[in-house]
């Protein structure tokens, strides 16, 4: 039987197909309510991977992502505040459509822009991923390295406000992941004669910390508010709360140029979907002839929004699969779960494991259509998770995070090095530290130094191939041109920033 | 002195420390085991690159003189933050002494207490069910033993 029809075999099973259903509903549910992101639904949902078969794990795991985009759109237009980061262009328009007792419709909108946009980045996916791993199967040691280093910066630079705080982050994420003995020798490296730490840092603890715990204990200053957002959909009137063709026309331009524009961001590693949904909206801004109405609750406004950031999904994964480098955090933890469960993502997937490549594609697929059914028929029952209160959601949470660190190894240090994780995610957000270099490079360095030390050994030490090739020189040039732009923007972030400050000292 | 910069200089004292003692450290033991000769990159080559990045990006972020301000200040709320966290902590301690079942509801009632959880029925369900619920579901569809309290 050949690959795809395996794949799409799988879904037939009961337990796949309610693994899906069970993952877009949880999905909308977490990405619905504020503090619970999508890294975290995906980030708790990992340690239980482990035990599946991998179709299911992978099912799981997507169909939380796929569905806890849109989610985050339901908090961001009926209370203000976005469930997720990336839906927070959504509330420009979606909260003021809420006032005009359009929330309905607003969340209609969003779903139909969020539709659009994920089915446009999956047949990205599915055309642009082959190609692009058929091209890197001709690399070497020496091009993977470059490659892997190439990531290393480009995650640091584009993903934060401040270029030095993302490069410090994906450093950091480096050193962490050099605990452990070494790839090529087995030498003990920082393990302080720990033989738990001989395999280095397990990455479920760590993400878990990083994005759950840190989270949670940044609720926790806030006293876990015990009051809920009040919203009401029951008055609305529902002949203004329809879609007509009007609005499908006015929002069809805007919808197909955000999607374009959320894959391309998601293309590139560690920008993710916050970025795209504010570009997008900025573009459809910037397109509409009639402006006057952005702002105060426009459709175009809520669709490009939602349809960028859900444009993105599907994108992630075209550097994930066809490179193994992965597109933003969520990609990089399906990327650790996938070696967990023994798959190596990287151009050599699409030889080695179709059968996995093509259950990604279909599961991304029918997690997008499954997110419309259940979105359509579930916008009051989703709306009413907005009430639960946080004193209740978070330290259960918490509680799923000290249980979920521990079942990855069985070993009490995983639930110490979720806690220390936990911290540095809480310090991190705190002083405006980009978190997700530091996990997707904590996930490429292993590669990274197996890569550069079977390049250098091949060459007896000299680095000249790495100054003679053009795969290499390019890499180079692209970063050195993303740093340049990255600089020149810092510096006019400072120059802005100073009149203000000496204006506050005046 | 701003957090960030706080942070970054706390980064730059770990940098040194672990390139000035740990990575030689590393090549020290790589020595001792006489391993690594037929590699012209052994075991430290690595590290010491990964080291002097979070050094120099540590000194980029003292540098910089334009603060990219945060939601929140740092100190904020950090008090309740401090105590959820020891919460944690003493939950990770006893875990592994007391089993997860007295730890994870003796870290419910903890929490519901400090935060003052107003609807105390709500906070009963949840300390009596969660704990067993997380348990049982690991134990019975994962099959993964979470660990055991000793007089249970």
């Amino acid at each position: 039987m050949d690959p795809f029809t395996l794949a799409l075999g799988g879904f037939t099973e009961p337990a796949v197909f309610l693994t899906l259903l069970l993952s877009v509903a949880v999905g909308l549910v977490i990405g619905a309510i504020p503090g619970l992101s999508v890294n975290i639904a995906v980030a708790l949902a990992v340690p239980l991977t482990i035990f599946m078969p991998t179709d299911q794990a992978l099912v799981l795991l997507i169909g939380l992502y796929g569905s806890g985009i849109f989610g985050g759109s339901v908090s961001a237009i009926l209370l203000n505040a976005p469930g997720t980061p990336a839906s927070a262009a959504t509330i420009f328009d979606g909260f003021p459509m809420a006032q005009q007792g359009l929330a309905t419709k607003a969340l209609r909108i969003s779903l139909i822009g969020s539709l659009f946009g994920a089915t446009f980045s999956v047949i990205l996916l599915v055309m642009v991923a082959p190609e692009l791993a058929s091209f890197a199967l001709s690399f070497g040691p020496v091009e993977i390295a470059s490659l892997l280093l190439f990531t290393f910066f480009v995650i640091g630079i584009l993903s934060g406000a401040s270029l030095a705080k993302g490069l410090l982050s994906a450093a950091v994420g480096m050193v962490l992941a050099t605990i452990g003995s070494d790839p090529m020798l087995g030498t003990p490296r920082f393990t302080f004669g720990q033989t738990s730490l001989m395999d280095g840092l397990t990455y479920v603890p760590l993400l878990v910390g990083l994005f759950a715990l840190a989270e949670i204990l940044e609720e926790a200053t806030r006293g876990f508010r015990q009051a809920v957002g009040k919203f009401n959909l029951d008055g609305e009137d529902r002949a203004r709360n329809r879609i007509t063709g009007k609005d499908l026309k006015l929002i069809a331009f805007p919808v197909v140029r955000a999607s374009a524009i959320g894959s391309s961001i998601g293309i590139l590693p560690g920008i993710g979907a916050t970025i795209a949904s504010f570009l997008a909206y900025g573009d459809a801004k910037r397109a509409a002839r009639d402006k006057s109405q952005f702002g105060k609750g426009d459709v175009r406004g809520v669709a490009a929004s939602e349809s960028a950031n859900n444009a993105v999904v599907g994108a992630t994964f075209i550097p994930t699969l066809a490179l193994g480098i992965p597109g933003d955090a969520v990609t990089a933890i399906l990327l650790g779960a996938l070696v967990l469960q023994g798959v190596t993502p990287g151009p050599l997937i699409f030889i080695t494991n179709p059968q996995v490549v093509y259950t990604i594609y279909l599961a991304l697929l029918f997690a997008t259509m499954l997110m419309a059914v259940l979105g359509f028929m579930a916008i009051r029952p989703l709306a009413m998770t907005l009430r639960i209160p946080k004193i209740y959601l978070m330290p259960s949470v918490a509680l799923i995070c000290i249980a979920g660190a521990y079942v990855a190894r069985n070993n009490i240090i995983d639930v110490w090095v979720m806690f220390g994780a936990g911290i540095m995610g809480f310090v991190f957000n705190r002083t405006g530290v980009p978190v997700a270099p530091l996990l997707i490079t904590f996930i490429i360095t292993r590669p990274f130094e197996e890569a550069l030390r079977q390049a250098l050994t091949r060459s007896e030490g000299s680095f000249e191939p790495f100054f003679t090739n053009p795969v290499t020189l390019t890499l180079a040039a692209i970063v050195a041109a993303a740093f340049a732009l990255a600089f020149w923007r810092d510096l006019k972030g400072r120059a802005a920033a100073r009149p203000d400050k000496e204006q506050e000292n005046g | 002195m701003a957090a960030d910069r706080v942070l970054a200089l706390v980064l730059l004292a770990g940098a040194a420390v672990y390139l000035g003692i740990l990575v030689p450290e590393v090549g020290r033991a790589q020595t001792a085991l006489g391993t690594g000769d037929f590699y012209t990159v052994g075991p430290t080559a690595l590290p010491t690159f990964a080291g002097a990045m979070v050094a120099i990006f540590s000194i980029a972020v003292l540098a910089q003189g334009r603060r990219t301000v945060p939601a929140a200040s740092f100190g904020e709320g950090l008090f309740g933050g401090a105590v959820f966290a020891l919460l944690v902590a003493v939950t990770a301690i006893l875990m592994p002494r007391i089993g997860f079942l007295p730890a994870a509801t003796g870290f419910l009632v903890a929490v519901f207490l400090v935060y003052r959880a107003t609807r105390w029925w709500i906070a009963l369900i949840l300390v009596l069910a969660l704990p067993i619920l997380i348990d049982q579901v690991l134990r019975k569809v994962f099959l993964i033993p979470l660990p055991q309290a000793p007089f249970f």
